[in-house]
């Protein structure tokens, strides 16, 4: 069950009455049992799994919570780590591993033929197994006590706006909003709105449109036969497709938790307005590049044990996170490359993390440091897009030739410009990031008028623009 | 004194904005389908009324796209997309010619279409011919029946799905003796991977998805004027206008050796006499075209070849090609005003061709 579906609508309508109108222990259950459903919906098996993880989870941190001794609540600790990540590495990564191992085998002259055959990855299962951890650790740590009931622990793993695809919420965020019943305010519901709209605006409109233009550059057999301006269209195609698909998403979680009077932290933060890649993590997939903070970074010494080990943390952070969003060696190197990009930046600012961005420029000269930064930054983040979206190395690497060897070798040609057009689609999310930029320049302010102005644009287009469905051939064919 | 506690879900100075933006919502959408709307080009996409499923005729032949009752039809059209977008099949059947179907396919060949109406009872025939229906078919099958017939192809996890399904199925076919290169076919295994989802999706989750969100669309089409953004080199933002454009068509048949056309023509003209041997009636008609691509399809295909194929085939022929009068939306497929009124005039020929 998507968002964008219609059957999806319905099943909030009532799942809202309930979370409504019953009494709260009831609307909770309710939500529970909602959840498990919507989970169930994409494929039932996988409730066994998000079930085990819920419920040793929530005895472990139950059994740690009541463990004095640091030594039990270590071993906890490492039990909850283990089947986590276990599960992960089995689940996600299994067929992955044992493709590398055959290769590997392969190469030292074994003759293997391993292969992980049906495999089908659980829906949402990096997102909820780095969600239980995080409620582990803050226990571990101190920061947080057990929570008594197991239906109010199982809701905040599996809660269904945010259980597939993020915003990945701390358990210091979302169990507090569980102890009690919130008055579902006006103003958040007018938000809640605002953000749903946008964010299936940005989803069905923007990156479902965009997403065949994609596919027709990021393609082996096309490869080779792009033209330069064709090969840059795609890599921006790409970089505003995942744009609007994941904040889409990320903003209608966020919205639908508005709705049920419940707060959701922001995910994204018009990233494509960084001066900076640090930067650039404060506003792309917020949840998870501060979870890779507060859990990775920082206990592997973060930056408080000389430059040198805060570079490393760094990039073995990056080179973890890349391989979260999925099992293959062009993931770890997008996170790879922007490790080594972090990693230089920092370098060159000399450690500081460079968060002038959001300030207004002072001069025209500041203002055209600052644009040259965010241009470089884009360019830079749009050259490890195509590694993330690209099947394979000689895919990526191929790409990047055309996009920068090509020109110089060929020359450039304009003959594909029709190709285009879907920059209006571009121009939609540039102006949305340029309006956050003259908010937070200059001070444009984001009323409710404004919102309301912006909602019903979009969702005018959101009525009359077509999902991309249609087949080429009803237009090609004669 | 104090004011009463407002009770509701929006103060007054809340209701402002939500009132407003829901108003200017809907004005946009009246400027829209009033304004705007009537000076865009017309769809070609017609809203479905009628069953739509995807029929397969043999292994390795691209599915064709059905309306109607096939089992049932007294009349059935058949053709390429022109022939989909020039038939009112209402029309048809208000004319006494129905109950009608419809059997389509982008670019069809004549003798694959034939082959499908072979498999069903009808009494009539009206097949519509084109110079690229004498060509033989390169499209990409998968992704044709794919995007369009079965919305599962747009869930995320299909791609694993069916290649899991796919290994399953080569590994039970291999298990079973059979040569696992004539199953691994992608046209073979798509469509048994779809008759299997279809009958599966019928009562699952993705069966629901689908149903509603094609009952939505379908409700939303119906009222508001829709921009078709996938192709963009031939959507609405600029109408395929065969001056500015034709050379993609003329590309599309230069290079056909004119022994394709015949041998073609020749398989076609078996079946037509298999149906006819049956007591089938068969018309065939030639739909209209603008004027500029169909002075192409006769520099590629001379027309006498239809008239002499009809002639050979024992079958009327009714050539529209140089219809006057008549709007296409792209040079190639008729707006709906135009195809109703093409309709209504066909009916009536029809009729006569019929009782001949």
């Amino acid at each position: 069950m998507s968002f964008d579906t219609p059957t999806f609508w319905i099943f909030f309508c009532v799942v809202w009455i309930a979370w409504r109108y019953l009494p709260f222990g009831a609307a909770k259950a309710s939500a529970l049992f909602a959840s498990l459903l919507f989970y169930a919906w994409w494929n039932p098996w996988f409730l066994s799994l998000i079930g085990l993880s819920a419920v040793v989870d929530f005895q472990i941190g139950k059994r740690m919570g009541e463990a004095d001794d640091p030594s039990t609540r270590q071993r906890l600790l490492v039990a909850t780590l283990l089947m986590n990540l276990g599960l992960l590495a089995i689940f996600k990564y299994g067929p992955f591993a044992v493709a590398n191992a055959s290769g590997l085998a392969e190469l030292f002259g074994f003759e293997v033929d391993w292969e992980l055959a049906n495999w089908v990855i659980p829906v949402g299962i990096s997102f909820y197994t780095f969600q239980t951890l995080s409620y582990s650790i803050d226990i571990y740590r101190g920061r947080l006590r057990p929570v008594k009931s197991f239906r109010d622990f199982f809701l905040f793993v599996s809660f269904f706006p945010q259980l597939v695809a993020g915003p990945i919420v701390r358990a210091g965020e979302l169990l507090p909003q569980f102890e009690s019943r919130r008055r579902i305010l006006p103003v958040a519901v007018q938000a809640g709105f605002y953000y749903v709209i946008s964010g299936l605006f940005l989803k069905i409109v923007i990156a479902d449109n965009l997403a065949s233009h994609v596919e027709r550059v990021f393609k082996m057999s096309a490869i080779e036969t792009l033209s330069p301006t064709e090969a840059w269209l795609g890599a921006i195609y790409f970089s505003i497709q995942i744009f609007a698909d994941f904040a889409g998403y990320s903003g209608i979680a966020i919205g639908l938790a508005y709705l049920m009077g419940l707060r959701f932290p922001k995910n994204f933060d018009y990233p494509y307005i960084s001066a900076g890649l640090s930067e650039f993590w404060t506003r792309w997939h917020i949840s998870l590049s501060s979870w890779l903070r507060d859990y990775l970074y920082i206990p592997l010494g973060g930056n408080r044990h000389g430059a040198a080990r805060m570079l490393l943390a760094l990039m073995l952070t990056m080179l973890l996170g890349g391989l979260w969003h999925g099992p293959a060696w062009t993931f770890v190197a997008w996170g790879g490359l922007h490790g080594l990009g972090l990693v230089i930046e920092r370098a060159l600012r000399g450690g500081s993390s460079g968060q002038k961005g959001r300030q207004a420029p002072k001069s025209v000269g500041e203002l055209g440091g600052r644009l040259g930064q965010m241009a470089l930054t884009y360019v830079f983040v749009l050259v490890t897009w195509v590694f993330f979206r690209a099947e394979s190395f000689p895919m990526a690497t191929g790409l990047l030739e055309r996009m920068f060897i090509e020109p110089f070798r060929g020359g450039w040609h304009f003959e594909h410009l029709q190709e285009a057009r879907p920059l209006v689609l571009v121009g939609a999310v540039a102006l949305l990031h340029l309006a956050q930029l003259s908010h937070e320049w200059w001070g444009l302010r984001k009323g409710a008028w404004l919102r309301a102005t912006v909602a019903a644009a979009f969702l005018l287009l959101l009525t009359v623009v077509e999902r991309n469905a249609t087949p080429d051939f009803i237009y090609f064919q004669f | 004194m104090a004011s009463a506690p407002h009770r509701g879900w929006f103060s007054r100075q809340q209701q402002g904005p939500v009132l407003y933006g829901a108003g200017l919502f809907l004005l946009l959408l009246a400027i829209w389908q009033g304004v705007v709307a009537p000076r865009l080009p017309s769809r070609a996409q017609r809203v479905g009324t009628r069953i739509r499923d995807a029929l397969w005729v043999e292994a390795g032949i691209e599915p064709f796209t059905t309306e109607g009752d096939l089992a049932q039809a007294r009349t059935i059209f058949a053709g390429d997309s022109r022939v989909w977008s020039d038939s009112c099949l209402e029309v048809f059947d208000e004319a006494g010619l129905g109950p009608t179907a419809l059997i389509w396919g982008g670019g069809a060949k004549v003798h694959d279409l034939l082959a499908a109406v072979s498999k069903f009872e009808p009494q009539r025939v009206v097949l519509g011919l084109s110079s690229l229906g004498l060509k033989d078919s390169e499209k990409d099958v998968g992704q044709v029946i794919s995007r369009v017939e079965f919305p599962d192809w747009r869930e995320v996890d299909f791609e694993s799905r069916f290649a899991s399904w796919r290994a399953k199925r080569v590994g039970d076919l291999q298990a079973a003796g059979h040569e696992p290169k004539e199953y691994e076919h992608p046209l073979n295994m798509l469509k048994s991977y779809l008759d299997d989802a279809r009958l599966v999706n019928s009562f699952t989750p993705r069966g629901i998805d689908a149903r509603l969100a094609r009952w939505a669309d379908d409700a939303r089409q119906r009222r508001i004027y829709t921009l078709q953004t996938d192709s963009w080199r031939f959507a609405w933002f600029e109408p395929l206008n065969p001056r500015k454009h034709d050379g993609i068509y003329r590309n599309r048949l230069k290079g056909v050796p004119q022994s394709e056309f015949e041998a073609n023509l020749q398989m076609a003209l078996k079946r037509i006499r298999a149906l006819l041997d049956r007591g089938v009636e068969v018309v065939c008609v030639r739909m209209p075209v603008d004027a500029q691509l169909l002075k192409i399809e006769n520099r590629f295909v001379s027309p006498e070849l239809f008239t002499s194929f009809c002639e050979a085939a024992g079958v009327i022929y009714l050539d529209h090609s140089a219809d006057e009068g008549l709007e296409t939306r792209d040079g190639s497929h008729l707006t709906l005003p135009s195809a109703n009124r093409f309709s209504r005039e066909l009916a009536v020929e029809l009729h006569d061709a019929f009782r001949k």
